[in-house]
């Protein structure tokens, strides 16, 4: 939910589906009785906050690059703040500060936490008191959180949307088989198996139908890919299969998930882009966060998240989407500080605006192919639009 | 930017209805802490008891994906009508990753609402079903649905938000934020009660809909049979298979409202109704504003037989009409 209610939109793209046609329903625009009623009731949620987030937002500050702020900062120790990486890594020798009060200070970048995509900034005469980093994760689905800014006001309100969990694909566990969708069951078909993986070493082949995982009757290729999805890579499971009418067991020790090849620029992401709302450029593959659907602009990372009772539960790190930002919780953040973080690259310290990039999530697409992206994007808008006046 | 001519119209009509409506309604304001904490308190009962019901539906013909919610014990699902359009069955899984059949009932795509029914007796985990007429603005929502796809390392992501619009053919807007995937999901008030079916989205975050439990109710035993019919559409007032009386209307006055154009050969016209023609009432039910009018016939088919009460020269009149399909009366419509 954000304070202010913007001008009911009528533009429909009628979106639903990854490969459904159009289907929609249109709203006229909001009567400005109504416009007046729902700001009147987000001023008086965002009011009530007011209390949880004083007790947070001495502990923050701005980040700022040359004079423009890049995002928000949480104090968690004396003199060092947390913010987002691929935001002050723009140009980490024009780093500053600024608290509530008003002080700006000189920051320097001392570490870096690269898969949480946060740097550890020295801040030198920072007065501002650390956030206790004491909150257990004790959130809820539906816990209602709240985005700190400096003066006390709530900068963003939301629901704990996807309780903590990891985003890292390689994480995961690999059986190494593609599925048969068609296949009616009982049991799940192999289509085919891949080479190099723990289902190539145990001997299934393409054919087999397991049947039973772990000692668990598998009913069907979601149940299946599920299943695994929460086990360890490394972990040996045993497979129950039939192949033709023998029924045979086997031992499997699961990989880890390899890197997946770039997904198409999807329908999925179109109706991320839709309206031009601006995200934040390193956006996945976090291993420990909390999903919300607050609303923040991608320079609101850095600052604390609270809950009712103006607890720290988290850093907000990252707005990935239409429907989610993501928030490292508290715990997490602990956990980060007793390890020691990287240390900046010689590249990263020559600043000035480098592409942003990630180990993890290098995105092989040139600037020709990001523009040609776009000019096909705003076709499809114009054409769309075109379609809606007729 | 606008879409049709018609709109300007509705915008004015809404705003007059709305100030009617925030009277009757008794929203209860939240203006601290501790009232946040009970309104907090009832989102998480509302997603503790609907998300078990909240399932991800998936075609392995046209390998995509929606969303879906479980209404009865033995397995009665609602979901959008582009969801389950042309397939006989789908795959239903349960957000602790468990997976089922269903077989696809009816649907009415001019609404976006279909029916399913797991092939299994059950018990199945369900939802009560709410009332989305008594709907207002503002109201606090709750939104569920498997947002982008099933994916098992997590439970289908809940948005909290609130009513933002209505619209007369029985759809409602919330700021609930949705994407791909979440078609077909479901949309909860604050005693956790089915009000709508997630189906659309616009540009802005605050657009968002969802067509109204009632759009379900209206047709329930078609749907249920397995009848299919309707068209999907951008924009349901062009929807060429929508009921009209064949006239325009130029304004409210006390009592009614006043014709504007009437279309030649149109059942209005062939009823005697004449530009500046007041209709007062449809079968009874009296009729205020361009939306109330709207609302009554979304409840109607092409073809039934309606009974008018309009004012021809200040003269009370009273007609059977059979409506006709819009394509029919405004060929040039689309």
């Amino acid at each position: 939910m954000t304070k202010s209610t913007m001008k009911f939109s009528i533009t429909i793209l009628g979106v639903s589906l990854v490969a459904f046609p159009l289907a929609s329903a249109q709203i006229a625009d909001l009567p400005s009785k109504d416009r007046a009623k729902l700001n009147d009731q987000a001023g008086q949620l965002f009011e009530a906050l007011v209390p949880a987030i004083a007790k947070v937002s001495h502990g923050m500050v701005e980040v700022r690059v040359w004079r423009k702020r890049v995002g928000f900062g949480t104090v968690v120790e004396v003199e060092k703040v947390l913010a987002k990486w691929s935001e002050v890594r723009r140009d980490v020798r024009s780093l500053t500060c600024r608290s509530g009060d008003g002080t700006m200070l000189p920051a320097t970048v001392v570490g870096i936490y690269r898969d949480a995509d946060l740097a550890v900034l020295k801040v030198k005469g920072l007065q501002a008191k650390p956030l206790a980093l004491n909150h257990e994760n004790t959130l809820k689905l539906g816990s209602f959180l709240a985005l700190a800014r400096p003066d006390s006001e709530a900068a963003a309100m939301g629901v704990v949307s996807v309780l903590p969990r990891n985003l890292r694909e390689t994480d995961r566990a690999f059986l190494g088989i593609l599925m048969d969708l068609e296949f009616a069951g009982p049991g799940v078909k192999i289509r085919q198996v891949r080479p190099d993986t723990g289902a190539e070493v145990s001997g299934l082949m393409g054919g087999d139908v397991i049947l039973k995982v772990k000692d668990r009757p598998v009913n069907g290729s979601f149940e299946l890919s599920a299943f695994l999805q929460r086990l360890k890579p490394g972990e040996k499971i045993t497979i129950s299969y039939r192949r033709g009418k023998v029924k045979k067991e086997t031992e499997v020790e699961l990989g880890g998930r390899p890197v997946s090849s770039r997904i198409p620029y999807s329908r999925m992401e179109r109706m991320n882009n839709m309206g031009g709302h601006r995200y934040s450029d390193v956006k996945e593959g976090f291993r420990d966060v909390i999903q919300s659907d607050m609303q923040i602009d991608p320079e609101d990372c850095g600052a604390p998240v609270v809950d009712l009772q103006g607890r720290l539960v988290g850093i907000a790190v990252a707005r990935a989407g239409r429907i989610k930002t993501f928030i490292i919780p508290t715990v997490s953040i602990r956990n980060l500080l007793t390890s020691e973080p990287a240390k900046l690259r010689v590249g990263e310290l020559a600043g000035r605006a480098q592409p942003v990039e990630r180990e993890a999530n290098n995105d092989p697409e040139g600037p020709f192919d990001v523009m040609r992206r776009k000019m096909e994007e705003m076709q499809r808008l114009m054409q769309e639009i075109e379609e809606m006046e007729k | 930017m606008r879409v049709a001519s018609i709109r300007p119209a509705i915008a004015g009509f809404l705003a007059f209805s709305g100030s009617f409506l925030a009277e009757l309604d008794a929203q209860i304001p939240v203006e601290s802490l501790k009232q946040l904490r009970v309104l907090e308190g009832q989102v998480m009962d509302v997603v503790e008891a609907a998300l078990p019901a909240t399932i991800s539906l998936f075609s392995e013909k046209s390998e995509s994906s929606g969303s879906g919610v479980i209404i009865s014990r033995d397995g009665l699902i609602l979901t959008a009508g582009h969801v389950v359009e042309g397939l006989e069955d789908i795959t239903v899984v349960f957000p602790d990753g468990k997976q089922a059949r269903a077989d696809v009932l009816g649907a009415n795509l001019s609404k976006d609402s279909a029916m399913a029914k797991l092939q299994k007796p059950g018990p199945w985990p369900f939802v009560e079903m709410g009332d989305s007429k008594s709907v207002a603005v503002g109201d606090f929502v709750v939104a569920l649905g498997h947002a982008g796809g099933y994916d098992p390392l997590r439970t289908p992501p809940v948005r909290f938000g609130r009513v933002v619009g209505i619209n007369p053919l029985g759809f409602i807007g919330t700021d609930c934020t949705l994407i791909g995937g979440d078609s077909g999901g479901p949309l909860f008030d604050m005693e956790g009660k089915l009000i709508g079916i997630h189906s659309s989205i616009g540009a802005s975050l605050m657009s968002n809909n969802h067509t109204g439990v009632n759009n379900f109710k209206a047709d329930w035993v078609r749907l249920e049979k397995g009848d299919t019919w309707g068209k999907l559409t951008m924009n349901p007032l062009k929807n060429p298979d929508r009921p009209v009386i064949g006239f325009d209307v130029s304004g409210a006055v006390l009592g009614g409202v006043r014709l504007g154009k009437v279309f030649a050969d149109s059942p209005a016209a062939v009823a005697g109704m004449r530009t500046g023609d007041v209709l007062k009432a449809i079968d009874g039910k009296s009729v205020s504003s361009l939306r109330e009018l709207q609302g009554i016939l979304a409840e109607r088919e092409p073809g039934d037989e309606v009974e008018l009460t309009f004012s021809h020269r200040g003269e009370p009149r009273t007609r059977k009409l059979k409506l006709a399909r819009l394509a029919d009366v405004v060929p040039n419509q689309q």
